[in-house]
């Protein structure tokens, strides 16, 4: 998953180069939402509560 | 004309100076995981990633001129970047449970991430507050070209990095999940 994670980075930077600035920041913010969540699971995986 | 305080010149030679700087950052972590043996662990991976998304926004400012949004958008990496570097420090900051990873100068590398990234966001706020930057002018000044192949330059070196992580991360995760303390590759 976390390969999945730098190869949408690389999307963004790609779009940017070919010219299109919109859609770069589109899949930019997009990856970043989703080192978000993967930083997020990452914390709560660690977190021991018995329910 | 602008003012001589911050002028668009200006603006782009501190946003290659970022490309580049970003870039040299990356190649030290390779550095220490080719040459050190120390391979990265997660929230290494995410921090990495977190610089890389920070020279996103100095990439579309070299590319499609100045503008606060291109600003913001390093800012944002930024914060993110030192909340996981934040949480690694959490995780070994009580005496007794030990470090991760190598030191630099008496502090562990995300300590240093930590330092490195907020100090980034002190340092996009005050640069993106210059207005001048933002003026748009009709005439190319000549005198950029250089800058202008140089930043190039950066963003293109600024790619191959995050294509190099990717490899990486395939070498040491393949397609699942990473190992918290990782001490090989698995491909």
């Amino acid at each position: 998953m976390m390969f999945l994670l730098f190869c949408s980075l690389s999307v963004a930077f790609a779009i940017a180069w070919l010219g299109y600035r919109r859609s770069s920041i589109a899949v930019f913010l997009f990856s970043l939402a989703f080192a978000v969540v993967w930083f997020l699971h990452h914390v709560t995986s660690h977190i021991n509560i018995d329910l | 004309m602008g003012s001589i305080l911050f002028s668009r010149r200006a603006a782009r030679v501190l946003n290659v100076l970022d490309v580049f700087g970003i870039a040299f950052i990356l190649v030290m972590a390779f550095a220490f995981q080719i040459i050190m043996k120390d391979l990265p662990c997660p929230l290494c991976l995410l921090q990495r990633f977190g610089f890389l998304a920070m020279g996103f926004g100095s990439a579309l400012n070299l590319l499609y001129g100045f503008r606060a949004s291109h600003y913001a958008l390093s800012i944002v990496a930024s914060i993110y970047t030192a909340f996981v570097a934040l949480r690694q420090i959490a995780l070994h900051v009580v005496p007794g449970t030990g470090g991760y990873g190598p030191e630099f100068l008496g502090l562990h590398l995300y300590t240093w991430v930590f330092i490195i990234a907020n100090l980034a966001v002190l340092y996009l706020c005050f640069v993106m507050s210059f207005a001048e930057q933002y003026q748009r002018h009709v005439r190319v000044n000549g005198h950029n070209g250089f800058l202008r192949k140089l930043g190039k330059v950066g963003i293109g070196l600024l790619f191959i990095l995050v294509l190099l992580n990717a490899l990486g991360v395939y070498f040491e995760c393949g397609f699942g999940q990473c190992p918290e303390n990782p001490t090989s590759y698995i491909h």
